[in-house]
């Protein structure tokens, strides 16, 4: 009778018999190389949950730092906000933050497009705050891909709390009055939702999906059932956009004005912020993003945004992260977190965004840097792999073939296409389908890839694309590679 | 001393397939190469040259890696003409050829007498570039124009080896005239001398087990 041949390793293993010191020893010996080899890649750890809470209408920073609105760095009234940028401070331990998070585009105003960047990599043109309604312009963005739309796709559990929802009506209609609950933060019957504030508002298959009052927030906290993307938006009074009727009286000081909306923002985060931190939802790696929604006085480098980001996986102690970000930067993270294609919606060529590997999602930079090295996922979505570049001397061109790889979860609609950005100078992209006259960088030479005849790059799916070039100096050729699909042309 | 014995033995069988899995995926790599050449033989195409090229991937001519291609055997066809240089390149297909990235395009190319075969051995170092395209290394055939045979592979050429530390192969091959060639590594001498030490120790370690329990 024919035994069963041993599998793998144990073949040089199995003559020793069980139990006997030889047998023990070897494989010790055997283990503890094999210790060695694993230890050599360390393995980054995953993010959890994340939460991700709106504040408003604050720099923080900019060229007079008391004008109003003032900005967020260094002011009186946000002792809490100050005390996570503070290295050193315990509530800073695991916090990094952005010191070059810029307006997302130029001219994108008021608040409503901001929430609908949060959501879509984009605000479509629409420049409103009107609550969702056709004959507003704002909801047209139906068909248009969206990360909670994404996230149904893939499976992955959302929520959508908003402090002073009216469910009984609707969440696309605002609703504000004085005679509501108390409210638990700030101590009166004033309550004040605005839809403008709620990014999932504006896409009709998640208007009213997964849409929560605050208080289930706390409840979903302490029965560990919150998603796994959390979108927190205060009240406008917790947010920091409007001040209270009579002022508020923080930490002794009476605020009014926008110092009040200040102190009702700061003394909201101050609460909620350590709650979420108490969770078991939280302590599993997971990110509080602290997120703002606009500059104030200009949309240049001169007026910072706060970016606020508390995680176990953070660089921790108040690192302050110069990258240049924007609300695609927190789009991309949570894509790559959660392991989702990248939105490829069209941003307006007047809103370009020259900061931050420019505003599309694909291009711009990650929040990476502040995080441990290794934590966030690189290029998940869609990889590019190339060859090296070889001389045809029959057709007098260089020679390079590139692999263009779905390792995501969610297929990749065609058409596709490979974007060459800064290509050196000598260098031209002969079989080049055309340059880049919508998405920015402009003017960059782009091929199709071709994905096969369902125009879908599904997951795991590979397609090859030949590059030629015309090289005449033969002095190199570099270019920094950019997929973009979903789009007529680039 | 009866314990440590088996418990060396282990680390000695580990350590060979540790220091043969990393010489192997780290310093360099050998091919024997051999390329079907019978349909060159009196090709009205001819007189062919042999093309090699490595190229930069960071366009920057950094220099860091080398292709050393030897031991040429052209059946019954030879070497002729004078070696054409560009770049890092040196040799002569008489006897050695050398390229070094020191431009981002280095090529060797030189005229042979062809033969119903083709063979040599390319011994290519891996060391990653600093950008995403890698350096590479590729072998094409020319003809009496200096244009390439059209091939299936990438920019017409037969091989074209990216060199990294675990090295990707683009085989291609030519319908008219009719042309293939393959690339077999060569184990290095170092990763199998490794590998026999932890067998040849597991070997005595259980000769002595069979000759104790005998005795």
């Amino acid at each position: 009778m024919k035994t069963k041949r041993p599998t793998n390793h144990t073949i040089e293993f199995s003559h020793f018999g069980p139990g006997k010191p030889g047998r023990k020893t070897l494989l010790l010996g055997a283990a503890l190389t094999g210790l060695l080899l694993a230890l050599q890649p360390a393995l980054a750890q995953p993010v959890g949950n994340v939460f991700l809470i709106a504040m408003e209408n604050h720099n923080f920073t900019q060229p007079n730092p008391t004008n109003s609105p003032q900005q967020i760095f260094g002011n009186p009234a946000a002792p809490y906000i100050n005390s996570l940028i503070t290295p050193g401070n315990p509530n800073a331990a695991p916090v990094a933050y952005a010191v070059a998070y810029y307006n997302t585009g130029n001219g994108v105003h008021p608040s409503e497009p901001n929430y609908v960047w949060a959501e879509a990599g984009t605000d479509f043109g629409v420049h409103t705050d009107a609550d969702p309604l056709t004959a507003n312009g704002n909801t047209f963005y139906d068909a248009s891909p969206h990360l909670t739309a994404q996230l149904n796709a893939a499976g992955i559990p959302w929520k959508n709390y908003q402090e002073d929802v009216q469910l009984s009506v609707s969440p696309t209609n605002s609703a504000s009055g004085t005679t509501g609950p108390v409210n638990p933060f700030y101590g009166t019957t004033q309550y004040n939702y605005a839809v403008k504030h709620n990014p999932m508002a504006f896409f009709t298959d998640t208007a009213v999906q997964n849409v929560y009052p605050l208080a289930q927030f706390f409840t979903d906290l302490t029965g560990n059932t919150v998603g796994r993307y959390n979108w927190i938006t205060p009240n406008q009074y917790d947010d920091a956009h409007s001040a209270l009727t009579g002022g508020f009286t923080y930490l002794g000081t009476h605020y009014t004005g926008d110092q009040a909306a200040v102190a009702q923002g700061d003394n909201f985060l101050s609460h909620i912020v350590p709650q979420i931190m108490a969770s078991p939802a939280y302590q599993s790696n997971s990110v509080i993003i602290i997120w703002w929604d606009e500059s104030e006085g200009g949309d240049n480098s001169n007026f910072t945004i706060p970016e606020i980001i508390i995680s176990p996986l953070a660089k921790g102690n108040a690192y302050a992260s110069t990258v240049p970000l924007n609300h695609s930067s927190d789009v991309k993270t949570i894509e790559e977190i959660l392991d989702l294609g990248t939105l490829t919606n069209s941003i307006p060529v007047a809103e370009t965004n020259v900061f931050g590997g420019y505003n599309n999602v694909a291009t711009v930079n990650d929040l990476s840097d502040l995080f441990q090295p290794g934590t966030i996922p690189v290029a998940q979505g869609v990889t590019v792999a190339r060859t090296g570049y070889v001389f045809d001397r029959r057709t007098q061109l260089f020679v390079q073939q590139v692999q263009v790889t779905n390792t995501g979860s969610t297929p990749v609609s065609g058409p596709v296409w490979l974007v060459l950005d800064n290509l050196s100078s000598d260098a031209a992209l002969y079989n080049s389908a055309g340059t880049t006259a919508n998405f920015p960088p402009l003017g960059s030479p782009y091929i199709g890839v071709n994905v096969g005849g369902d125009n879908v790059l599904s997951p795991g799916e590979t397609a090859t694309v030949t590059l030629d070039f015309a090289d005449p100096s033969r002095g190199g050729i570099s270019y920094t590679a950019r997929v973009l699909a979903g789009m007529p042309t680039p | 001393m009866k314990r440590l014995l088996p418990f060396s033995l282990g680390l000695a069988l580990g350590a060979g397939i540790l220091f043969a899995a990393q010489t192997g995926s780290a310093a360099s790599v050998e091919y024997y190469v051999d390329i079907n050449t019978a349909s060159l033989v009196g090709n009205a195409s001819g007189p062919f040259s042999l093309d090699f090229q490595l190229n930069d991937g960071s366009g920057t001519g950094d220099g860091n890696n080398t292709a050393t291609i030897n031991n040429f055997a052209f059946g019954s066809g030879g070497a002729s003409g004078t070696a054409n240089l560009s770049g890092g390149a040196s040799g002569d297909l008489s006897s050695a050829v050398t390229l070094t990235d020191t431009s981002a395009f280095n090529e060797f190319y030189q005229t042979f007498n062809t033969g119903s075969t083709l063979s040599f051995d390319v011994t290519l170092t891996l060391n990653s570039d600093s950008g995403p395209a890698p350096d590479s290394f590729a072998v094409a055939i020319l003809d009496n124009t200096l244009s390439n045979i059209p091939t299936s592979g990438v920019g017409d050429a037969y091989l074209l080896v990216n060199l990294g530390p675990t090295p990707g192969v683009v085989i291609g091959s030519s319908a008219s005239p009719a042309v293939t060639l393959s690339a077999t590594p060569v184990p290095e001498p170092g990763s199998l001398g490794w590998i026999s030490m932890g067998l040849l120790a597991l070997g005595l370690h259980q000769w002595r087990r069979t000759f104790n329990q005998r005795s």
